[in-house]
C-alpha cells in the first residue's frame, strides 16, 4: 500500500498538503520532528493532550523549548531514535513543570529521507492516566480486602451451597487447626460438623433460604486433631458468576465458654455458700426437730421395758408404735436435710413437682416457725411440675420462709401463709409467701434483691439470700418479686409449668 | 389425792410416753399439748412439779411462766441446743431437762418433788 501511494504521481504541493492534513487529523497525540527535534507537524490531539494556553504555534520550535520539563531519560530515548531505533513503552509517566504526573503509552520511531537516512522522529502518545488511576484504585481496594481477609481476628469462609469450601482466611484455619494446603479444596463444611447438629443445621439452612442470612448460630467444629471447638457463626448469601455462595463469619467461643463455665461455677458456689449459711441459722430448729423424736424413742424404750416385765402386750405395742413413728420422723428430717445440703451442681434438670418442693421446704422450716409461736398455714392446690433443680427451688422457699419467720415473730398475732396454685391457664405456677410483718417500703421492692442488702441484725443474715434466690429463679425462667400492693409482706415466685 | 405432776409439750407422743412412765410408777400426771390449756390448769390447781417444753406454738415456756401467777417448781424441757442460755437468769426456773433424756432422769427429778411415802 505504501508502495502504491508512492507510485501515485502527485504534485509536491499536494503531497505537502496531504502530509499536513494527515498528521493533523490523526486521532492520536502525534508529532513529527526533524533531526534537531524541531516540530515539523503535529496532530490536534497532541496539543489537546500536552499543550496549554501558551502552546499554540509550535511548528518550528524545539520540543525541549516547548516542554523544558522533559527529563534526561526521554532525551536519551530521542537520541537513540535518531540513531535509528524504534522504541515504545506501555506505561510511563511525564512529570509536568507544575508537578502533575501524566501517564502515557508512547512510541518513538525514526523517519527517513529519500536516501534512507534518519531525518527525524515520529512520536505517538496516548494518555492512560485514567486507566492507571482506576487500576491503582482497584489494586488498593484489593489489597485492603486481602489484608482484612488475612488479618481479621474473625474466621471468614466462603463455601458453596453443597458445603465445599472455596476460601478460608488464616483465622478460620487456626480455629479448625488445618494448614492452608490441607484446607485448599476438598474440605467441606459437613466433614467438620458433628452429626448431632444435623437438625440445627437444617434450621439454619432454612433461614438462609428464606432470609438469605443465618445465625447467630452456636455450634462446634471438629478440629483436625479430632477435638471439638465451640464457635458462633453468622452468614449470608452472595451471587458470583451465576452461582450462589455462602459467606460465613466464625467466632471462636472457647474463651467465652470458659468464662461462662467460671461464672456458672461461681454461681453454684454462691448458692451452696448461701445454703450453708441458711442451714447454720436453722441448726437450732433442726436440732429441736431431731431431739424431739429421740426423746420419744428414749421414753418409749423405757415403757416398753416395763410393759415386757409386766406382760402388758397393749403397752408394749403402744411403745413400739411410738418408737417407730419417732424414728421415721427423725429419718425424714435427716433425709430432707441431706437432700437440701447436697450440692446442686451434679443434679440434672428434671421435672420437679412443685408440691413436693413446698413440702420439703416447709418440713425444714416448720419447727423453727412453730417454735417461735408463729401460726403457719400452707395451702397447695397445684399439681404442676416445673423444669429445673428441686434442691435450688427448695432453697428459694426456705429462704422466703426464714425471712418470713424473722419478720413475723416480732408481730402479734404472728402468722405465715404459703400458697401454691396454678395461674395463666395452668401455664405457670405461683407460690406466694406472706407474713404478718408490715409491708416493706415501696423503694425497698428492688433493693432487697441486691446482694448484701439486709434488714436483719448483724450476724443474723448474710444479705445474700434474696439476691441468690432471684438468680436461681431467673435460671428457671421464672420471676421472684415483692408484691408491693399487698397489705402485708408478700413475696411472689412465679415459674413456667411443664405442659403435658 | 396428791397434787399431780404437770407435763406440757406440743408433741403428743412425748405427753403419752410421760403418762405411761409416771403412771407405771404410780405418780399422778396430767399432760397438755396446748400451752394455754396448761397455763389455765396451773393457775387453778395445786401441782407438785411442772415440766414444760420450751418451744411451742403460740407461747414458749418462759412466756407461760411469766403469765403464771403462782410459784411452782418449774422445769424447762427442750431439744434446743442452747436452752441453758435461753433460761439463764430466770429465778423462777428450777432447772433444765435437755431432750433426749433418759426416763430415769425424769423420774428422779419428779420424785424429788413428791412427798416421800410413809
Amino acid at each position: 500500500m505504501y508502495d502504491a501511494a508512492v507510485s501515485v504521481a502527485l504534485p509536491v504541493e499536494s503531497l505537502r498538503r496531504l502530509f499536513a492534513d494527515f498528521v493533523r487529523q490523526v486521532p492520536l497525540a502525534a508529532a513529527v520532528f526533524d533531526r534537531d527535534m524541531r516540530y515539523l507537524a503535529h496532530s490536534d490531539g497532541w496539543l489537546a493532550a500536552h499543550g496549554d494556553a501558551s502552546t499554540r504555534a509550535i511548528v518550528g520550535l524545539s520540543h525541549y523549548e516547548v516542554f523544558p520539563e522533559i527529563r534526561a531519560e526521554w532525551r536519551e530515548i530521542h537520541r537513540r531514535g535518531l540513531a535509528g531505533e524504534t522504541q515504545h513503552r506501555d506505561q510511563d509517566y511525564f512529570e509536568r513543570a507544575d508537578g502533575r504526573r501524566v501517564w502515557l503509552r508512547w512510541l518513538v520511531a525514526p523517519w527517513h529521507d529519500a536516501d534512507g537516512a534518519v531525518a527525524g522522529l515520529l512520536i505517538y502518545t496516548e494518555n492512560i492516566s485514567e486507566q492507571v488511576d482506576t487500576r491503582r484504585r482497584l489494586d488498593q481496594r484489593e489489597s485492603t480486602i486481602r489484608d482484612f481477609f488475612a488479618q481479621a481476628p474473625l474466621g471468614l469462609n466462603l463455601c458453596r451451597m453443597d458445603g465445599l469450601w472455596l476460601e478460608s482466611n488464616p483465622a478460620f484455619l487456626r480455629i479448625i487447626g488445618y494448614t492452608p494446603a490441607e484446607a485448599d479444596g476438598g474440605l467441606t463444611y459437613w466433614q467438620l460438623t458433628p452429626r448431632r447438629y444435623d437438625a440445627d443445621e437444617a434450621a439454619q439452612l432454612e433461614l438462609l433460604r428464606t432470609t438469605r442470612r443465618y445465625g447467630p448460630y452456636e455450634k462446634e467444629f471438629i478440629r483436625k486433631d479430632g477435638t471439638t471447638i465451640p464457635v458462633r457463626l453468622h452468614g449470608f448469601l452472595i451471587e458470583r458468576e451465576a452461582e450462589t455462595l455462602i459467606w460465613s463469619l466464625i467466632e471462636d467461643m472457647t474463651e467465652q465458654r470458659a468464662l461462662e463455665r467460671k461464672v456458672e461455677e461461681e454461681r453454684l458456689k454462691a448458692i451452696q455458700a448461701s445454703k450453708l449459711a441458711m442451714l447454720g441459722e436453722m441448726a437450732a430448729g433442726i436440732a429441736h426437730e431431731i431431739n424431739n423424736p429421740l426423746g420419744i424413742i428414749e421414753l418409749f424404750a423405757y415403757t416398753l421395758q416395763g410393759a415386757i416385765d409386766r406382760g402388758d402386750a397393749a403397752g408394749a405395742r403402744e411403745a413400739i408404735a411410738g418408737i417407730r413413728a419417732a424414728a421415721s420422723r427423725a429419718g425424714a428430717i435427716v433425709q430432707g436435710l441431706s437432700r437440701f445440703s447436697r450440692e446442686s451442681q451434679g443434679e440434672a434438670r428434671a421435672d420437679v413437682v412443685v408440691a413436693a418442693v413446698v413440702a420439703d421446704a416447709v418440713g425444714l422450716c416448720r419447727a423453727r416457725i412453730a417454735g417461735d409461736a408463729i401460726a403457719l398455714t400452707v395451702d397447695v392446690t397445684t399439681t404442676a411440675r416445673v423444669e429445673g433443680h428441686a434442691i435450688e427451688l427448695t432453697q428459694v422457699l426456705v429462704n422466703l420462709l426464714n425471712n418470713a419467720r424473722d419478720a413475723a415473730r416480732a408481730v402479734e398475732p404472728a402468722w405465715i401463709r404459703l400458697t401454691a396454685h396454678d395461674v395463666a391457664d395452668a401455664r405457670a405456677v405461683e407460690i406466694a409467701v406472706e407474713d404478718a410483718g408490715p409491708p416493706l417500703p415501696a423503694d425497698a421492692a428492688e433493693r432487697i434483691f441486691r446482694p448484701f442488702f439486709t434488714t436483719k441484725k448483724v450476724g443474723e443474715g448474710t444479705g445474700l439470700g434474696l439476691s441468690i434466690s432471684r438468680s436461681i429463679v431467673e435460671r428457671h425462667r421464672g420471676t421472684l418479686t415483692l408484691d408491693a400492693t399487698a397489705a402485708c409482706t408478700r413475696f411472689v415466685l412465679r415459674l413456667p409449668a411443664v405442659q403435658r | 389425792m396428791t397434787a399431780p405432776v404437770v407435763y406440757i409439750d406440743d408433741e403428743p407422743l412425748l405427753c403419752r410416753a410421760t403418762e405411761a412412765i409416771l403412771g407405771y410408777s404410780g405418780i399422778a400426771v396430767t399432760t397438755f399439748t396446748d400451752p394455754l390449756a396448761g397455763l389455765a390448769y396451773l393457775q387453778a390447781n395445786p401441782v407438785a412439779v411442772v415440766l414444760c417444753d420450751y418451744r411451742m406454738p403460740r407461747m414458749n415456756a418462759l412466756e407461760l411462766l411469766q403469765r403464771l401467777e403462782r410459784d411452782v417448781p418449774f422445769y424447762v424441757v427442750s431439744g434446743e441446743l442452747d436452752v441453758g442460755r435461753l433460761v439463764a437468769g430466770n429465778p423462777r426456773v428450777a432447772g433444765v431437762l435437755t431432750k433426749p433424756f433418759p426416763a430415769e432422769q425424769m423420774l428422779a427429778l419428779v420424785q424429788a418433788h413428791l412427798p416421800t411415802a410413809g
